[in-house]
């Protein structure tokens, strides 16, 4: 459905943010990309989005159902977003206008990308927020968005994404600054996206183990690791994903990794760029790792050559 | 910091540049006196480029030497303005309490008063000095600067650095001066250059009310005269026309200035890295 | 005790709603209390009044047996220290790093010298290269144990902790969590430990509260 091949993104002339993604997003995946703050996944989602701004150079491609996104003009980008990608954005975020009833914010989306009369929109749009365990919809429709809490906003917002009908999602950290509570909330709105197809950016490993069918690590700009949910959870490969699961407090919170050096320039480097703060580095490790295969797996990782 | 500037900002710049020089060069410049008296409603010639006016005194002269006026009245009033403005917003906006009241009690009133007519009067009442011009102008001019620097400061103030900083003991003077001012910097300097075209414009209105500075050239005395002495009428567009277009130029010219800061390449690419990275 | 709270009420505006209410609890040197609860339930605004960042409504909170009142002076206001959940707002935009770290050695007139600051910076893995750059520059990680060394240098004998780790990544906050034992163990620091996340406040420390609709209790 989204295929990204060797994208590599910088701002001006300074280092690359995403360098060489290539993934793509079946029908009916659920894609977790998993990475610290400033590991390019962010900046890699908004590509795909066509959000980027001016300044951002991007190579590679971005194919959507086999349509090149890259290079396309804003207006066709701007049918394809609603309609064909549904963006749920940060989870702190205030996503929605104050000024407006949740009705009325839903029913616009819907009848932008389908002309319908205001009541069946708003039928519409009460039965899905409904959908989304919120009762009594209509109520909902009713009121602003101050009179709800952060949980019900969220899920509100993720209703709206996806009230123009559009199959693949995209949301970026749905749970960045929500407390536990809410995160289960948000989870569950998830889940009741059904057959939808999901690529979701997050810091969050409980979230994505809880939401993922297929997870992608990125470290400093690279992808480190891809394969599917349960046996990355079950078993990480890359050292740097296994200090990420030891680190949870659920697992021990293990803090067993060193420091990270003061960011460099990862164009400069020609060795792995996880060489500084590896348990497992060695001579060869001077080379930049390529993705090797593990099974139906993949991990940059020289350890896993032989 | 190294910043990029941006097309609007370099044509201020070059702008107010050409004005400034002007003004510093006027004497060099200027081809008459433009005292001297001569051969009335001349029209524009080699030897008096925009003509003369009623008594026969060069135009393009007087509009020279008016540069100075304007951008002298112009400037210490913005200053003057732009420091008491700051200093009673964040006073306002960082201790609260009664200061706040006080201050926005001040700040009410100051901005009820209509302000042309109360220079006007300040300026009727006052002899008609440069200084009593600045202080008309400044009485009421402070008080958008002061609101808005002070909300900015109340949301500063709510940030971690500066609680910390109360935490570690650091006392409010300092914390006002050190961690408050440095980061209202773009709001300052811009609130600062709009206020120089602001003032330039409420100089040349009372100039033009023949309230201006006896005796010296100004770009709204050139107005009055040309409106008072039948310029306009007659047609003498050669006098009427310049000074306004002058003082449109150099007030844009600033307001050109205050797009310093949000265009430019550098400031945008670091929110935009910053924003990515969440 | 080192640190003892008793009957502690916050409302914002007068007449307005407790935000929280009779809140009692006391933390020795050395020790750690937890207190995990939903946002809005008023656990910030409990660590923000013993930071001395406002007055407490009600209420009366010992130090050492000696009585806070708001603002807090001298002796008490050394002793107390705080680090906020934002690290990215934690220092001065408009200030190198190096500069920002200065500020306690003014403040409170320690000797300093650039060579001494960095080698009490190496445990906290922050390296002299980090130091001459702006806050905007570092990772949100990097400024979070910045901000605890430069909470540290003044070496209070009680520290605020409010959501220190809910910002960054896993293996981040495993790196305060782990600097913030290590720094208990040698120095005796007592903590109050802000989160949301039950299972991080059962990891950290033994004895843990539960605040709910502006009160405390045992969790279950």
């Amino acid at each position: 459905m989204l295929e990204i091949e060797e994208v590599s993104i910088r701002f001006g002339h300074n280092p690359e943010v995403v360098s060489d993604a290539t993934f793509t997003v079946n029908d009916g995946d659920r894609l977790a990309v998993i990475g610290e703050t400033g590991s390019g996944k962010s900046v890699l989602l908004l590509a795909a989005l066509g959000l980027l701004p001016a300044s951002a150079r991007i190579t590679g491609s971005i194919r959507l159902n086999g349509r090149e996104l890259l290079g396309c003009r804003e207006r066709e980008l701007s049918q394809i977003r609603g309609k064909e990608i549904a963006y749920i954005p940060q989870g702190s975020g205030n996503g929605l206008n104050p000024l407006y009833t949740v009705g009325r914010q839903l029913c616009e989306t819907i009848r932008k990308h389908r002309p319908c009369t205001r009541k069946e929109a708003l039928l519409q749009a009460a039965a899905l927020l409904e959908s989304f365990g919120l009762e009594h919809g209509e109520d909902l429709c009713r009121s602003y968005p101050f009179q709800l809490s952060g949980g019900m906003r969220q899920r509100v917002l993720i209703a709206m994404g996806i009230a123009a009908g559009a199959e693949l999602v995209l949301a970026d950290e749905p749970t960045k600054g929500l407390d536990r509570r809410r995160i289960t909330l948000v989870e569950d709105a998830f889940h009741r996206l059904g057959e939808r197809t999901l690529l979701c950016v997050t810091h969050d490993l409980r979230f994505a183990k809880a939401i993922s069918s297929r997870v992608i690590v990125m470290y400093a700009s690279q992808q480190i690791e891809s394969g599917d949910s349960r046996s990355f959870f079950e078993e990480p490969l890359h050292p740097y994903s296994r200090a990420m699961l030891e680190a949870l407090p659920e697992h021990g919170l293990h803090a067993n990794m060193g420091f990270a050096p003061p960011r460099q320039d990862q164009d400069a480097r020609s060795d792995c760029h996880f060489y500084d703060r590896c348990p497992w580095r060695s001579e060869r490790c001077r080379n930049a790792p390529p993705m090797l295969a593990v099974g139906e797996r993949k991990v940059r990782c020289w350890k896993y050559a032989d | 910091m190294h910043k990029k500037l941006n097309g609007r900002v370099l044509a201020g710049l070059v702008i107010l540049g050409v004005v400034l020089l002007v003004a510093l060069l006027a004497p060099v410049l200027a081809p008459h006196d433009p005292y001297e008296l001569g051969i009335p409603y001349l029209r524009p010639s080699a030897e008096h480029p925009l003509g003369t006016n009623d008594i026969g005194q060069d135009i393009l002269s007087e509009l020279i030497y008016g540069t100075r006026i304007s951008l002298l009245i112009g400037t210490v009033s913005a200053l003057t303005v732009t420091v008491v403005g700051t200093a009673l917003g964040i006073l306002s906006g960082y201790l609260g309490g009664w200061v706040d009241r006080v201050i926005m009690q001040m700040t009410n009133v100051a901005m009820a008063l209509p302000s042309l007519p109360l220079t006007i009067i300040l300026v009727a009442f006052l002899d008609a000095s440069v200084w009593n011009i600045i202080l008309a102008i400044c009485i009421t001019a402070w008080t958008s600067t002061a609101r808005i620097i002070r909300s900015r400061v109340q949301q500063l103030k709510c940030l971690p650095f500066v609680q910390i900083e109360r935490t570690m003991g650091a006392s409010g003077a300092y914390i006002m001066l050190r961690h408050i001012l440095p980061n209202l910097g773009e709001i300052v300097f811009i609130r600062a250059v709009l206020s120089v075209g602001s003032a330039m414009l409420t100089e040349a209105s009372l100039s033009f009310l023949g309230l201006g500075v006896i005796g010296q050239k100004s770009w709204g005395g050139i107005l009055h005269y040309a409106f008072f002495r039948n310029g306009i009428i007659n047609g003498a567009y050669w006098w009427y026309v310049p000074p306004i277009l002058c003082i449109s130029i150099s007030v844009l010219g600033f307001m050109l200035l205050s797009y310093c800061g949000d265009g430019s390449a550098h400031g945008r690419d670091r929110k935009e890295k910053g924003n990515a990275g969440n | 005790m080192l640190i003892e709270v008793q009957g502690l009420s916050k409302r914002y505006r007068p007449r307005g709603p407790l935000v929280v209410e009779e809140i009692s609890f006391a933390i020795d040197r050395g020790e750690t209390l937890a207190i995990f609860g939903d946002s809005g339930s008023g656990k910030s605004t409990i660590g923000q009044i013993l930071a001395g960042i406002y007055p407490a409504t009600a209420g009366e909170m010992r130090l050492d047996g000696q009585t806070l009142s708001y603002p807090l002076r001298g002796h008490a206001r050394r002793q107390i220290q705080i680090l906020f959940q934002h690290p990215e707002v934690a220092f001065n935009p408009r200030l190198r790093l190096i500069d920002s770290m200065r500020e306690p050695y003014r403040l409170f007139r320690l000797p300093y010298t650039r060579q001494g600051l960095c080698d009490y910076l190496e445990r906290y893995g922050i390296y002299e290269e980090h130091l001459g750059r702006f806050p905007a520059e570092l990772s949100g990680g990097e400024l979070q144990r910045l901000a605890l060394a430069r909470a540290m240098l003044i070496e209070p004998s009680f520290l605020v902790l409010d959501e220190p780790t809910s910002m960054l990544d896993v293996i981040s906050q495993a790196q305060i969590i782990h600097l913030l034992r290590e720094i208990q163990k040698e120095r005796q620091v007592g903590y109050l430990f802000i989160s949301h996340d039950r299972a991080l406040c059962e990891r950290f420390c033994p004895s843990i509260r539960l605040l709910e609709g502006g009160t405390l209790r045992e969790p279950m």
